[in-house]
């Protein structure tokens, strides 16, 4: 997931110092030291929707643009629980699918 | 019955003999290929046609396994344990086949026969994998010793899937390590470790499977979608297998979402991507309400890049109306543009705009304005787009109609937009002055039409917002030279240097300023001030621009007699003095500060003598350099037509000296980056003549027609060069041949009927109409 608002954790609607704080909390959550990754995409969010005309442009031009089924796909998978399939379930899957 | 005795046969029978073996058992045809390898086999015997005999039989048994066609696997493998062999090797596969039909009994039977072999474990294996996979019977099919294992597996699996994880792993305790099901185990406590969310402990479980034993098959699509290395490390075709398992064990609907994006991979498949998607929508709406708009959005962009307008009509019975284009006129107006109409693409933002206008809960306050700015500024560049181009490529809303009531359409009629380009960018400042892009659009179309009081009054009112914005301040700066305000530019761009003292450009336009007014003092004949200004036109410039100041100084100095400040002027050259471009220099400004006629006279001798003599191609170009800075200027020097003719005459007295292909082609570039067409024309000419099949003179040649007649050359000519280009460079991969290849890509961007000529058709098409309709 690469939308800098889901990153954020912000609405599209949100206003330059709400995402302003926004950020700085999350930076001081996931430092730099502890936790490079989750804050490299978070400092590249922010670069991202820090300007108001660059989210107005987003929002009125782009809105949607990132997504793809791919995406979607890999969120319903993170999102469902884990099924449990016995042995038969497991059987039949292999021999169904592969 | 007696067997005949066959006549000896020769060896060319033989090698018949195994082609036609070879032949049915590529066609299939098991019987016939096993027949005639015993007939070969008994009627010349020998190691070779044995192991011919034996390699048949064991890929039949294999393909009968493969298609669960037991019975004649079965059947094969009686008539193959017929044959004795010495290589152990071949009853270990036919036990291997027996363990795979779950034979126990055969298996020690064949066992027996090779009592030092170490396959018994995985003969056991594979027993134990068939009879876990074989519901009725399976554990009849195992050695008794085996069941105890064998049932806790089956125990721990039902309690697995109950969620009893507790029981699950009590039951396991049952396996030894040196059960046949040990990697049965190992394969469960992964899934009770995945079924909790510890994916590190299950892929560290699944790790250390066996990739040829049945429980690494049944997880991989588990191990798949959490082990990307894994996943990554499959061929693809099993990847491909093992995420349609994972969805399938997933949601049920992600089945159909992976079905979905295969087809949204074709273009060719998009009608059938939206036939499957309006049997999809419903049941995300109802499953993953949050999902179902995102759906929505990546059908919503895919009929952008590879939708038609049909698509619309479409899109709109599957999803509804989108949220933030209601009457898609948003997605009408983009798509216009990628055609490009760009009358169609103005229309549609119109629309768009009295939408965004009215829609004051989703926009409201100074992003609402922002918004209505941007629309109006797009429908500005399009406006500007539509009059620049050709009234045979574009529709109008009129036109369509016409087109759409089955009327032929008035090609030559090109009715202007309302409002116009101007009014739109008026529009969109009004509504958002503090906002670049609007100003910026504005100014430019002034500066275009020479309107350089608006662009000045624009540029001041922005620069309340942003007082130090560098772009603003050398648009106002500009406008404030061209409208010979000489004092107030330099001091516009002085405040834009000072904010940016490494940027090139504004030390440049700085500079220039300053010798602009060096040349009104030398005419004022204010010496003192010249002198001041040319101080700093020297310091601000680089190359070029320092050394017509300091030409400049040479000639004031002599005008003022003071030959001692010449020659030190002079010297400020260095060894460069001597070279033909500082000669044009000083013949240039010695004209334009008027210095004595003698003077002005012995310039102009050294000047013809420095181009009289042999020139090298640096030489060229520094000098082609000169003439195009002082092409630039306003107002351009008295005179200039003779001396461009001079140096022109240069290039064509160093064409026939016939220079190497590389040096000619240098040149060609720096002709092509100082705009100079007609000695481009002349090099391409003589280039072409002299070496064939080059790409960047074939290059070259494509761009001097664009530079000869920017807004009417010839597509199909430019087109055909350009595509020449491209072919002869297929395997190149240097530098200056990528930068050919952006250099076309970026004029087919601009002029999407050069694709089209490259590409061998014409290409004037709207949607369905084109094909060069309107040619």
């Amino acid at each position: 997931m690469n939308d800098p608002y889901s990153i954020l954790g912000i609405s599209l609607e949100s206003d330059d110092e709400t995402i302003r704080k926004r950020y700085l909390q999350l930076v001081r959550e996931f430092s730099p030291e502890q936790h490079p990754q989750r804050f490299a995409a978070i400092r590249a969010a922010y670069d991202e929707v820090k300007n108001f005309s660059r989210r107005v442009k987003a929002r009125l031009f782009e809105q949607g643009k990132r997504d793809s089924m791919e995406l979607i796909i890999a969120e319903i998978q993170s999102h469902s629980p884990r099924r449990r399939v016995g042995l038969a379930g497991l059987l039949d899957n292999l021999k169904v699918r592969s | 019955m007696p067997r005949k005795t066959l006549p000896a046969k020769s060896a060319a029978d033989d090698k018949f003999l195994l082609q036609r073996v070879r032949a049915e058992a590529s066609r299939g045809n098991t019987t016939q290929a096993l027949n005639l390898a015993r007939q070969l086999c008994r009627q010349s015997p020998s190691v070779e046609h044995d192991r011919e005999l034996r390699g048949l039989f064991l890929t039949f048994i294999e393909t009968h396994l493969r298609k669960d066609s037991t019975a004649d696997a079965r059947k094969l493998l009686n008539e193959a344990e017929d044959y004795k062999s010495a290589e152990p090797d071949w009853w270990e596969k036919l036990a291997t086949f027996r363990a795979k039909l779950g034979e126990r009994q055969r298996v020690e039977e064949l066992l027996a026969r090779m009592p030092n072999t170490t396959v018994r474990p995985r003969l056991m294996a594979i027993l134990a994998d068939g009879a876990m996979a074989d519901r009725q019977r399976g554990r009849e099919l195992i050695a008794p010793e085996d069941r105890p294992a064998f049932d806790q597996i089956r125990l721990a699996l039902a309690h697995y899937e109950k969620g009893n994880d507790t029981d699950a792993r009590e039951a396991l305790q049952g396996v030894g390590l040196q059960s046949p099901y040990l990697e049965w185990k190992v394969m469960i406590r992964g899934l009770i470790a995945w079924a909790g969310n510890e994916d590190a402990k299950a892929i560290e479980n699944w790790s250390r499977l066996d990739a040829e034993r049945m429980p690494s098959r049944l997880v991989a699509h588990l191990r798949a979608g959490i082990d990307p290395a894994y996943l990554a490390s499959l061929p693809p075709a099993l990847a491909k297998a093992a995420q349609t398992r994972l969805a399938a064990s997933s949601h049920p609907i992600l089945m159909s979402l992976q079905e979905l994006q295969f087809l949204l991979a074709s273009p060719d498949s998009f009608s059938k991507a939206f036939k499957k998607a309006r049997t999809i929508v419903p049941m995300m709406k109802v499953a993953f309400p949050a999902l179902a708009p995102r759906m929505m959005n990546c059908f919503y962009w895919l009929i952008l890049q590879i939708g038609n307008p049909d698509d619309l009509l479409t899109y709109e019975q599957v999803f509804g109306p989108h949220p933030d284009d209601k009457k898609l006129n948003r997605l009408r107006a983009m798509m216009a543009e990628s055609i490009p109409q760009f009358a169609l693409a103005y229309g549609c933002f119109k629309l768009f705009e009295v939408e965004v206008a009215a829609d004051t809960a989703r926009w409201s306050g100074a992003a609402g304005k922002l918004a209505r700015a941007m629309i109006f500024e797009r429908m500005g560049r399009n406006a500007e787009e539509y009059e620049a181009a050709e009234p045979g490529d574009q529709f109008t809303a009129d036109m369509l109609s016409d087109l759409m009531q089955g009327n032929q359409p008035a090609l030559s009629k090109k009715a202007s937009l309302s409002p116009n380009a101007e009014a739109c960018y008026r529009q969109a400042v009004a509504l958002a002055p503090d906002w670049p892009t609007a100003t910026e659009s504005l100014t430019e179309l002034f500066a275009i039409a020479g309107r350089f009081a608006e662009v000045e009054e624009v540029a001041s009112q922005f620069l309340k917002y942003h007082p130090d914005h560098a772009d603003a301040m050398c648009e106002l700066g500009i406008a404030q030279a061209e409208q010979n305000k000489t004092d107030e530019a330099i001091a516009t761009f002085r405040k834009a240097v000072a904010n940016n003292p490494l940027d090139r450009v504004l030390r440049t336009r700085l500079g220039g300023l300053f010798l602009t007014r060096a040349r009104t003092e030398a005419a004022a004949a204010d010496y003192g001030g010249v002198e001041t200004s040319l101080r700093e036109a020297i310091g601000h410039f680089e190359g070029l621009g320092g050394d017509i100041a300091r030409a400049m100084n040479v000639a004031i100095a002599c005008k003022r007699k003071l030959p001692d400040d010449a020659a030190r002027s002079l010297a400020e050259f260095g060894p460069r003095a001597e070279e033909p471009s500082v000669a044009y220099l000083l013949m240039v400004e010695a004209l334009r500060v008027k210095v004595p006629k003698s003077y002005q006279t012995e310039t102009q001798v050294r000047f013809n003598a420095k181009l009289d003599a042999p020139l090298t191609r640096q030489q060229l170009s520094n000098l082609l350099q000169c003439l195009r800075q002082y092409r630039l200027e306003s107002p351009i020097y008295r005179g200039i037509g003779p001396h461009e003719k001079r140096i022109f005459a240069v290039v064509t007295s160093w064409l026939a000296g016939k220079p190497e292909r590389e040096e000619l082609i240098e040149l060609g570039f720096t002709l092509l980056q100082l705009e100079l067409p007609k000695p481009l024309l002349e090099l391409v000419k003589h280039g072409n003549a002299r070496f064939k099949r080059d790409a960047a003179l074939a290059y070259l040649t494509g761009e001097q027609a664009i530079l000869q007649k920017p807004k009417s050359y010839s597509v199909r000519k430019v087109g055909t060069n350009f595509r020449q280009a491209r072919n002869y460079l297929e395997d190149a991969s240097d530098e200056r041949s990528a930068l050919i290849l952006k250099a076309i890509d970026e004029h087919c961007d601009r002029d999407k009927r050069l694709e089209g000529a490259i590409n061998g058709f014409d290409f004037f098409g709207f949607g369905g109409f084109g094909g060069g309709f309107f040619e």
